[in-house]
């Protein structure tokens, strides 16, 4: 941030709890249990995604959460409800965009990928559920070389975090 | 014909003049050559009408006179060439740095007159362009000036304004890291010696211009940036005339987004806090706030947050140290009202993102001065106390920040102001009451450990009793918090803790298992005051005799020996306690033996802490209680071995013990012929330790004995373990650089070629290179300096190399896993170094089919890549098809290294990885769909980069 001349839109957002890393059991190891995916596998997927306004996580600000995402293995469907800090949130679509491709990139694709926002939380919720679910458009906007640096920028900050560990 | 005479000749035959200059040098020297000779033979060239030639002789003079020693000429010489040399500066402009030159050399010497400087000065400025100067010139130019500040300090300050002119317009436009270095330590010396007066704005402003440093250093340079940054810092804090021109400079530059600049301007500002006046940062002081606040509420990095906290608690300090007229102290108050002002509306919820950074800002205000602090307690405090005890949730981190400030407050000494008298009485009450929370007592604790000892009398009774009731409750936490607490508390009132905690503890069957523990754990803690340590050593052993939870007693005393308490702790338990011997006492006599490996631990870190005749009697005392002579034919138990480890391997190389002979049998045979794996181990390092440590004439007898051994057993059904007490001895004879080393090393080479114990033996080269504690220079083993790339040589070695390249399939692949082991546990530079030599092995390794080679091979990898050795640039094509083959096959282990190799390799050079990155990522598809969850984490974590692969990451 170069010295307050960018103005935050949300100023003071609240921050939360970070869960602790998914331990392991000897099931996890046992080559011949086979592991389904579950919510917290996804979660872990986008949990570290950093915020485009803040230096924080999408999980320190409740952003996503475990208990927002549903995995259905049988009809290979995977939905992330995720929340704006503020109703007005201009980064939603940027967000869910961002989760949205990570997603797509690292789940398999005989999944079908929803990311919505929370009912009830952004002022504009229908219109970008809307716009993330249009196939075309997700690609097209994935063709944008500003917005994918700035999708790259934000899934840096998991690598980032894949490093630390 | 004399010397002198002989040089005259060779200058008036035409003679290259500046080929001379040594002999000169030397003529002089022994006076066999006068100054006027000198310059009498050198006429020619010094009025000759050629400026080369002229030329000549003025550097061949300057040359000279660099060379004499600085007091060598008398007063009248250093006059006549004096002026000379400063007439001169007129002269041709390719004669000027000769002339300069030459006058570094003069302005050095010690009989250089007062009356030549002003005339000097004014010379420099009438007739030298700095600017047109090469480097090696403007440096001798500025050398000059540094000469004339140390030599000429009174006939400067004649006309200061002149020295400080020269100093300006040479320096102006300098572009040169060295000269700059140069200058960097000058002016700092010069301008504060010399006051600037109405040169101050020009003096900054020549400086300005280089802030904040922008210099990249050349691969062989000695002159980095932060050198010139610490330079440049040092010249605008070396007088407060800079303070005008510096405060919006720094603030300007604040305003940017380039870090550096960022950290630059914070550091001036922090130093130059100490030197500009009070007056005109106080002008100031609004905008400063202004700017510094974005940097330490909102900044997403840590050193520029940490800069500008330090920043405001120089500020603040900067006038609380100073006299202030009623303008600057208003100016202080409407500082820290705004401050705490625009930190206080982050104050009201410890979730909200600001509210640590808000309290950061108030802890740095409560460093600055004892008025700040006093400030902070009487307006911050109390908010945070009703916080931390708000109605529907009690919040630890309001503590946590407040116990900060009580630090501040301590430190400073405000509690004994009568204006806060009220504050103190409401922490304590709220503190005393907090603690019965458990939400909130991590926090408390924290807060007690400041302010505990500030606490009346009355209320300390009432902690007690608090802590007593935390002792008695299940909560497993906080432990740390309330250990500092107690030892602060029993620092400071030892009889008062003693009575109202230490004395009051006792444990009964209906406690549970966290409430013995911090029970237990109270008294290990409270042996690090002197006056407790007997008292808290007899209860535990009381607790341990008396079969009171025997385990937890050990847990707790080991992890509080482990826990590295001052060795005066540790030498009062073994010393005046008696510790080593109670507990030996204790474990052989009790009927079931309470976790051996416990107590071993225990007994091992309190024998490092004693003298030689210490553990010599000690170990005499303690032996006593083994049965020597009866241990059966498997050798010592393995609560047996376990604390013999513990009195064993701490003992210092010259300490002798009895019975050494009939220990190395028993621990020999329990290595070979115990059923416990863990036992045989133990048996086996402790071994290596004893052969590690006693004498040559001992150890051959000890490997003599070793070696019949395992001739005897290799064949036999204990052939493996025969082979992992093999290892554990070339370990300790590599580790004490033996004699013998080599060939014990060969021997073990040896069985790689035995398909019984191919395996085994190659496993043994992981034991040779691992670190182990029992082995180690703690424990007063001796460790050969490199002794792992001693043991890396091996992969070279002709019967390794020929049972890896000639071997049958088996031997092969023994042969490959012991050379990987190798390569996995030495430094990676080193293999770095090597890998063209490796390469090779690498590739064979992969394409073994040998699970276990093939796991340990990618592990080495792995480690090798993340490294990001340029070397693997160039093996880009071998690698990457090879981790591709190797994650779709093979066991989880497999996958996930070759994975993990995927990954590192997707940071490396993108020109060489961009052929392979739609395969990788098409590949990697696959992978995403494993059956096994850590190996998709894996393979989404190597997709994820190499989809950055060549993408823009700005």
């Amino acid at each position: 941030m170069g010295g307050g001349t960018e103005v935050l839109q949300n100023l003071n957002p609240r921050l939360f709890v970070k869960c602790d890393d998914r331990a392991t059991s000897e099931d996890d190891w046992n080559e011949n249990v086979t592991d389904e995916f579950d919510p917290r596998e996804i979660f872990d997927l986008i949990r570290h995604i950093s915020d485009p306004e803040h230096p924080l996580t999408l999980e320190e600000l409740n952003v996503v959460s475990v208990d927002r995402i549903t995995v259905d293995n049988k009809s290979n469907r995977i939905q992330v409800l995720f929340t704006p800090t503020i109703p007005h949130c201009s980064l939603a679509t940027l967000i869910g965009l961002t989760i949205q491709v990570q997603l797509l990139r690292n789940v398999p694709p005989r999944f079908k990928v929803r990311v919505k926002i929370t009912p009830g939380t952004h002022a504009s919720e229908t219109a970008i559920n809307k716009q993330m679910a249009d196939k075309e458009r997700v690609s097209a906007a994935m063709e944008n070389a500003d917005l994918l640096r700035a999708i790259n920028k934000s899934l840096l900050a998991v690598e980032e975090h894949y490093d630390k560990r | 014909m004399s010397n002198s005479c002989q040089f005259v000749e060779k200058v008036i035959s035409g003679e290259d003049v500046l080929t001379l200059e040594d002999e000169a040098t030397e003529y002089l020297t022994k006076g066999d050559l006068s100054i006027a000779d000198l310059l009498e033979t050198l006429e020619p060239y010094l009025t000759n009408l050629d400026h080369n030639e002229r030329g000549k002789g003025v550097l061949f003079l300057a040359d000279i006179f660099e060379k004499l020693a600085p007091d060598f000429l008398n007063a009248d010489e250093v006059d006549v060439i004096g002026e000379y040399f400063i007439g001169k500066l007129n002269e041709h402009f390719t004669i000027t740095p000769h002339i300069l030159k030459g006058l570094s050399a003069i302005v050095g010497m010690g009989n250089f007159g007062e009356s030549h400087v002003l005339n000097l000065l004014g010379s420099l400025q009438m007739n030298v362009t700095v600017q047109t100067l090469t480097q090696s010139s403007r440096l001798a130019y500025y050398e000059i000036l540094q000469k004339l500040l140390r030599n000429q300090k009174e006939a400067l300050k004649k006309k200061p304004n002149d020295f400080v002119y020269a100093i300006i317009t040479g320096m102006d436009s300098e572009g040169d890291p060295r000269n700059l270095m140069f200058l960097f330590q000058f002016v700092p010396e010069a301008y504060s010696q010399f006051p600037l007066e109405h040169l101050a704005e020009e003096a900054f402003s020549v400086l300005e211009c280089y802030f904040p440093i922008d210099f990249t250093q050349k691969d062989n340079s000695s002159i980095t940036r932060d050198d010139l940054a610490r330079g440049l810092n040092d010249c605008f804090v070396s007088t407060s005339e800079f303070g005008p021109f510096a405060l919006p400079m720094v603030l300007e530059k604040l305003e940017t987004a380039l870090k550096v600049a960022q950290l630059d301007s914070l550091k001036l500002l922090i130093s130059g806090c100490d030197v500009w006046n009070v007056a005109d940062i106080s002008s100031r002081v609004d905008e400063l706030w202004k700017t510094l606040k974005p940097h330490v509420l909102q900044s997403g990095d840590n050193d520029v947050t940490q800069l500008a906290l330090q920043a405001i608690t120089r500020i603040l300090r900067r006038f609380c140290t100073s006299p202030l007229s009623a303008s600057e102290s208003e100016t202080l108050d409407n500082l820290l009202k705004s401050v705490t002002r625009e930190t206080h509306r982050f104050l009201s919820d410890p979730t909200l993102t600001l509210f640590l950074p808000s309290t950061k800002v108030l802890i740095a205000v409560s460093q600055a001065s004892a008025i700040c602090c006093e400030y902070v307690v009487k307006t911050v405090v109390p908010q945070l106390l009703a916080l931390a005890d708000g109605p529907e949730k009690k919040n630890d981190a309001a503590l946590v920040a407040l116990s900060h400030i009580l630090a501040s407050s301590v430190q400073r000494s405000v509690w004994d102001s009568d204006e806060i008298a009220d504050v103190k009485a409401k922490v304590a009450v709220s503190l005393v009451r907090l603690l019965q929370e458990p939400t909130t007592r991590h926090g408390c604790f924290t807060c007690l450990v400041q302010i505990g000892r500030l606490l009346d009398e009355k209320v300390r009774a009432e902690l007690y009793d608090a802590i007593l009731d935390f002792l008695a409750s299940d909560d497993r936490q906080p432990l740390e918090s309330y250990s500092k607490c107690l030892l602060a508390l029993a620092a400071a009132y030892p009889a008062e803790v003693q009575r109202g905690v230490v004395e009051r503890i006792s444990l009964s069957d209906s406690d549970t298992i966290d409430s013995k523990r911090k029970k237990l754990l109270t008294f290990c803690w409270c042996c690090e005051i002197p006056s407790f340590t007997s008292l808290c050593c007899d209860k535990l052993m009381f607790f341990l005799e008396s079969r009171q939870s025997p385990d937890l007693v050990v847990e707790c005393m080991r992890d509080f020996v482990l826990s590295q308490p001052s060795p005066e702790v540790l030498g009062r338990l073994a010393n005046d306690d008696d510790l080593i011997r109670r507990l030996h006492d204790f474990s052989c006599k009790a009927e079931v033996t309470p976790d051996a490996a416990a107590v071993g631990k225990i007994v091992e870190t309190l024998m490092r802490q004693l003298t030689p005749d210490e553990q010599k009697t000690t170990c005499a005392n303690c032996l006593a209680f083994y049965p020597l002579d009866t241990a059966d034919e498997k050798g010592f138990s393995s609560s047996q071995v376990q604390l013999l480890k513990g009195l064993l391997l701490p003992l210092r190389r010259d300490v002798r013990f009895d019975g050494r002979h009939q220990i190395v049998s028993a621990l020999v045979r329990s290595s070979l012929r115990s059923a416990d794996r863990a036992n045989r181990e133990s048996s086996a390092i402790l071994l290596s330790s004893i052969v590690n440590k006693c004498s040559d004439d001992e150890t051959d007898r000890v490997l003599e004995r070793i070696m019949t051994t395992v001739d005897d057993g290799i064949d036999t059904e204990i052939g493996s373990n025969c082979v992992d007490l093999l290892a554990w001895t070339v370990k300790s004879l590599i580790l004490r650089n033996h004699k013998s080393s080599t060939n014990w090393m060969r021997k073990l080479v040896s069985f790689i070629d035995k398909e019984a114990v191919s395996v085994v033996a190659a496993r043994g080269f992981k034991k040779i290179l691992s670190d182990r504690d029992e082995l180690s220079p703690s424990n007063f083993c001796s460790q050969r300096l490199l002794f792992k790339q001693w043991v890396f040589q091996w992969i070279y070695d002709d019967q390794l190399m020929s049972l890896f390249n000639e071997g049958g399939e088996s031997t092969k692949k023994a042969a490959a896993l012991a050379i990987i082991n190798i390569v996995l546990a030495v430094p990676t530079n080193l293999v770095a170094a090597e890998i063209t030599k490796l390469v090779k092995v690498f590739v064979s390794c992969l394409d073994s089919g040998n699970e276990e080679v093939a796991s340990a091979t990618l592990e080495v990898l792995s480690s090798l890549l993340s490294s990001q050795n340029k070397a693997f640039n160039d093996y880009v094509d071998t690698f990457i098809p090879k981790l591709l083959a190797c994650k779709s096959a093979g066991s989880m282990a497999v996958r996930m290294n070759a994975l993990n190799c995927l990954y590192f390799y997707g940071k490396y050079d993108e020109v060489k990885l961009l052929p392979y990155r739609i395969k990788v990522v098409c590949d990697l598809v696959a992978d995403l769909d494993d059956k096994k969850r850590l190996v998709r984490q894996k393979a989404a974590k190597a997709r994820s980069r190499w989809l950055l692969v060549g993408a823009a990451e700005g």
